[in-house]
């Protein structure tokens, strides 16, 4: 359902942050990379020069251990640089065989840099640990496990690798629904996530009086998010007039893989059996973002503009919209449906909305698929 | 009223939900233990460049546990994770004598935020299965955890790969976070 609404709808505003190449001297000049990073942010100490011509030079190019292109990572004291696949065995020896720092992520000392550049590279030092009786290198594309034992072989002399340590993580027999993707746990990672403060909403009086027409006399409202297919769960009710207020203003988070486009605030009158959709919203998360820097949008209030739907939630499938039946396609009924201002216009929600996006730091970090099993909340209280 | 309700029925079935920030310098071991928790399997992990969330459940507990990146790039993104925070799970690689200074630095500063007040903070003193690692108490001095003041505080030693210790830990924090319910 996800990958044919992704089909249907590809991401219009994706974000590309241009993540410049550490080891592509062709492409960067001596000024080097990271500088997106440094330029912001002070905590950084700015690393010699050298950092950034070492990592350019041929033969750093590619991974020490499996050789693949661009390698972000570098072991410290062993003075080579190698990709996030093998930066992840290195750790897994311990800081005392291999102090992996990322290039462009941490702050390098002038020492540390030094020593690092004086090791001569990756060709050298590999040269070296093979002519002093290290492993030979395994064949380009090798499985992972061979890499790995190589890894280990190669930075502590042979003698201690360690086959426990070397599991690396396999789908689980009977495939559990829980876990379906399990083969990538600790491999992967989310790298977007929305956080919403809801604070208040007003659906108009008009359409109050509407919904009291259809439902209990009394309204009670709550706010539910989402997005994509992930739905947040409701805020608490309120009951009362057409106005409604959260204080201290009730958080809902939701994992954002920076494709999605919009946040929608959907709007809710009626509690336990009765519940009627009151109006829907939504934010472009990529705009909001833009007002940021560095893939954070500091908390931003925005008002939502909320517009009378029909109601296609949970409770009412069996009534045909006179709207959706206009429309000649099924496509152009679904491409409708992604748009809240064709009702009408009834009031607004305030949100604080605040966005992490960590795609643009690092392009070889795989991102965790968004499932709602991997999310406490789902779309009921 | 119908959270309220489910307030109710989840006390009455006793799973409290709780919010635990696991942080700490990269390489701690944060993922490791994370899905060591959920899984009961050691992974291989690879630097976090992002942050893992996943529920675990112990004892009368469910643990929405988020494990955040820990780069110097990524440690100032750290504060937007605070608010509601139960627990505080603070990993410390106790091989790493070099940086455990680094470590007392971000956890004092972690500490002193306005939204942390409240938290509850359980050290994992992790790889104890390696050559050179601080005991313990070595880590606990080197942390300044003494100095704490008005802070519910436990450090546990640790192995993420062995499992040992991780389950101690997590019976502090279910004990202490159930009573001051």
């Amino acid at each position: 359902m996800e990958g044919l609404a992704s089909l249907l709808f590809p991401p219009r505003d994706f974000k590309f942050y241009p993540v410049p190449r550490p080891c592509d001297a062709t492409s960067i000049p001596a000024q080097g990379h990271g500088d997106m990073f440094q330029a912001n942010t002070p905590v950084l100490k700015k690393p010699a020069t050298t950092l950034e011509q070492h990592t350019a030079l041929t033969d750093n190019k590619e991974c020490a251990d499996c050789g693949a292109p661009s390698p972000e990572w570098a072991s410290v004291n062993q003075g080579v640089l190698v990709c996030i696949q093998c930066a992840g065995c290195h750790r897994a020896m311990g800081a005392h065989v291999s102090r992996i720092k990322s290039v462009t992520l941490d702050s390098w000392t002038s020492q540390e840099v030094e020593s690092f550049v004086a090791k001569g590279g990756n060709q050298k030092v590999n040269r070296e640990l093979l002519q002093s009786g290290g492993p030979p290198p395994p064949a380009r594309g090798a499985p992972r496990l061979d890499v790995d034992k190589y890894i280990w072989k190669k930075y502590q002399g042979g003698e201690k690798v360690c086959n426990d340590k070397l599991k690396r993580s396999v789908p689980l027999t009977g495939k559990s629904p829980e876990f379906p993707e399990v083969s990538n746990m600790g491999t992967t990672c989310h790298q977007g996530l929305v956080m919403v403060d809801v604070q208040s909403v007003d659906i108009g009086v008009d359409h109050a009086r509407d919904l009291r027409m259809l439902g209990p006399l009394f309204l009670s409202l709550s706010v539910q998010l989402s997005i994509g297919s992930q739905k947040s769960d409701f805020t608490s009710h309120r009951r009362g007039s057409e106005k409604a207020g959260w204080s201290p203003p009730e958080r809902k988070q939701m994992l954002w893989d920076a494709q999605e486009r919009y946040l929608w605030c959907r709007v809710w009158d009626g509690e336990l059996g009765f519940k009627q959709l009151a109006g829907e919203g939504r934010i472009d998360l990529p705009k909001l973002l833009e007002n940021g820097s560095d893939g954070i949008s500091t908390p931003e209030a925005v008002e939502v503009e909320l517009f009378a739907a029909e109601d296609d939630g949970a409770d009412s499938d069996s009534e045909a919209s006179p709207r959706s039946a206009s429309t000649a396609a099924t496509f152009s009924k679904l491409q409708d449906s992604t748009d809240p201002s064709r009702g009408a216009f009834i009031g607004t929600a305030n949100l604080k909305v605040t966005i992490i996006d960590m795609t643009g730091m690092l392009k070889t970090q795989t991102k965790k698929p968004i499932s709602q099993s991997t999310w406490g909340s789902s779309g009921s209280d | 009223m119908g959270l309220a309700f489910t307030k109710i029925w989840q006390r009455m079935i006793g799973k409290q939900e709780m919010r635990i920030l696991m942080v700490g310098l990269d390489a701690a071991g944060k993922t490791t233990i994370l899905y060591k928790l959920k899984l009961g399997e050691v992974v291989t992990t690879i630097p976090t460049i992002g942050f893992n969330v996943e529920t675990v459940e112990y004892k009368n507990l469910s643990f929405t546990v988020w494990d955040v990146g820990g780069q110097d790039k990524i440690r100032p993104l750290w504060r937007h994770y605070y608010q509601g925070t139960n627990g505080l799970i603070y990993v410390v690689d106790s091989n790493d004598r070099d940086r455990i200074e680094d470590a007392r630095e971000e956890l004092t500063k972690m500490l002193n935020e306005d939204e942390m007040r409240d938290a509850v903070l359980l050290v994992f003193a992790n790889k104890q299965d390696l050559p050179q690692a601080m005991t313990a108490a070595e880590v606990t001095e080197k942390l300044g955890l003494h100095n704490l003041r008005h802070r519910q505080w436990f450090i546990q030693s640790a192995c993420a790969t062995t499992g040992d210790g991780l389950y101690e830990g997590l019976d502090w924090l279910s004990r202490t976070l159930s009573s001051k319910r």
